[in-house]
């Protein structure tokens, strides 16, 4: 905004990029905890708000180099005294002569007007432009990943999980996950030499991370997870309890109404 | 010269102060009025807390400096020292927005560092200078 008149400010900003970029990144890999997936919108509002940063630096850069005391000593006022006010002769109505739009004010004020043109009505102007020239008109774009079925599409790791964790609660005496079907299909079905799925391969909740992390959840796909589940009692055999009890209570509206109503949580 | 130096640091640092009160009050402002996703909840305090920081910083200096009883319409703006962009206002406001960009350019690292120093007591508060894997908490 004041860049023009101060340009000392845009290294100051330039520096202020690299601190915050460096703090940021350091914060991310040792302090944050993992971020909510956020979408498009975030990213549309900063650049709405960025594209106003331009029309600022042209309106007040136009203002200050349309000063004629700014770049020569020719048109300085007298003051009478300190704490009067020196006049600048630089008034409003100056844009409407030809004296507001000699050599740097012309390029400014130009500038700052097509900006604000743009800004306002960017929207129509360019809706007519694709109709006079269709070939600038951005369509859909079509996604096809060309992804194989669910099942195929599972990487090692993910099949593993699942798997594991079907048997861990079918071992466990509980409700299964999956039906006969979809665990046989999930077995036996040969992985794709194309892409596989990526992130959270489930709807299952303890299958998300951010859950995973809130209920303490270690999952039936770890190999030593008896050793990674420490319980308060002596008995060695019963720490895989602590995680079972996770997905029976987060699956307790599924249990037949006997069974619910005689659900005990004692060890 | 030493005192002009004083009260140009004490607005940017005064600056700064006032920004960090006011973006703690935005976001609780919008944590209150409450909305349905974390990405409205975080674009409405992005955008409130800029709106608000943005006017403090760029604006407010230069609207209580300012004189316009030269133009045909001075918006009441008569009560300050710079009719125009002219030398008194590069030494006087223009000063102290320097200082104060200067001063929130390393402020992410002074917060960072401010908020580990926290992390960094309370830990020793509670588990003591001796053992770090001490503590006095049931749970984690």
């Amino acid at each position: 905004m004041y860049g023009f008149g101060c340009p000392m400010l845009f290294p100051i900003a330039s520096f202020s990029f690299l601190v915050l970029y460096l703090c940021e990144r350091s914060m991310l890999f040792y302090a944050y905890k993992l971020p909510p997936m956020y979408d498009h919108r975030l990213s549309e509002s900063v650049l709405n708000k960025l594209a106003f940063a331009p029309v600022l630096f042209l309106f007040f850069g136009y203002w200050m180099v349309s000063n004629q005391q700014l770049l020569s000593n020719d048109n300085l006022s007298t003051v009478t005294n300190g704490s009067s006010v020196a006049k600048s002769n630089h008034l409003f109505q100056s844009v409407f002569t030809e004296q507001g739009w000699e050599g740097l004010e012309q390029p400014m004020g130009a500038g700052f007007i097509i900006l604000v043109t743009l800004y306002f009505l960017g929207e129509p102007v360019n809706n007519c432009l694709q109709k006079c020239f269709p070939s600038l008109a951005i369509g859909d774009v079509e996604i096809d990943e060309e992804i194989d079925n669910y099942w195929a599409a599972l990487d090692d790791e993910d099949r593993k999980w699942s798997i594991r964790e079907e048997e861990n609660v079918r071992a466990a005496g509980s409700f299964p996950i999956l039906t006969d079907d979809q665990k046989e299909a999930l077995e036996n079905t040969p992985k794709t030499t194309g892409k596989t799925l990526q992130g959270v391969h489930s709807y299952d909740i303890l299958a998300n991370p951010l859950y995973l992390d809130d209920f303490q959840y270690v999952t039936a796909a770890e190999d030593d997870r008896n050793e990674m589940i420490i319980d308060d009692d002596v008995e060695e055999g019963n720490d895989a309890a602590q995680s079972d009890v996770v997905r029976i209570c987060l699956n307790l509206a599924y249990l037949p109404e006997k069974e619910a109503t005689n659900f005990t949580f004692a060890k | 010269m030493l005192e002009v130096l004083f009260w140009t640091s004490s607005i940017a640092y005064f600056l700064v102060g006032v920004n960090y009160f006011l973006r703690v009050f935005c976001i609780a402002l919008v944590d209150w009025i409450g909305y349905d996703t974390e990405t409205v909840r975080l674009e409405k305090t992005t955008t409130v807390t800029f709106t608000l920081q943005f006017f403090n910083t760029a604006f407010l200096l230069l609207l209580i400096n300012t004189n316009w009883s030269e133009q045909f319409f001075s918006f009441g703006l008569i009560a300050g020292d710079n009719e125009d962009f002219q030398a008194n206002f590069f030494s006087t406001v223009g000063s102290s927005i320097i200082y104060t960009m200067i001063f929130n350019s390393v402020y992410p690292f002074l917060e960072a560092m401010g908020y580990w120093s926290m992390r960094l007591g309370y830990r020793l508060l509670d588990g003591g200078l001796c053992n770090k894997y001490n503590t006095n908490k049931t749970s984690i």
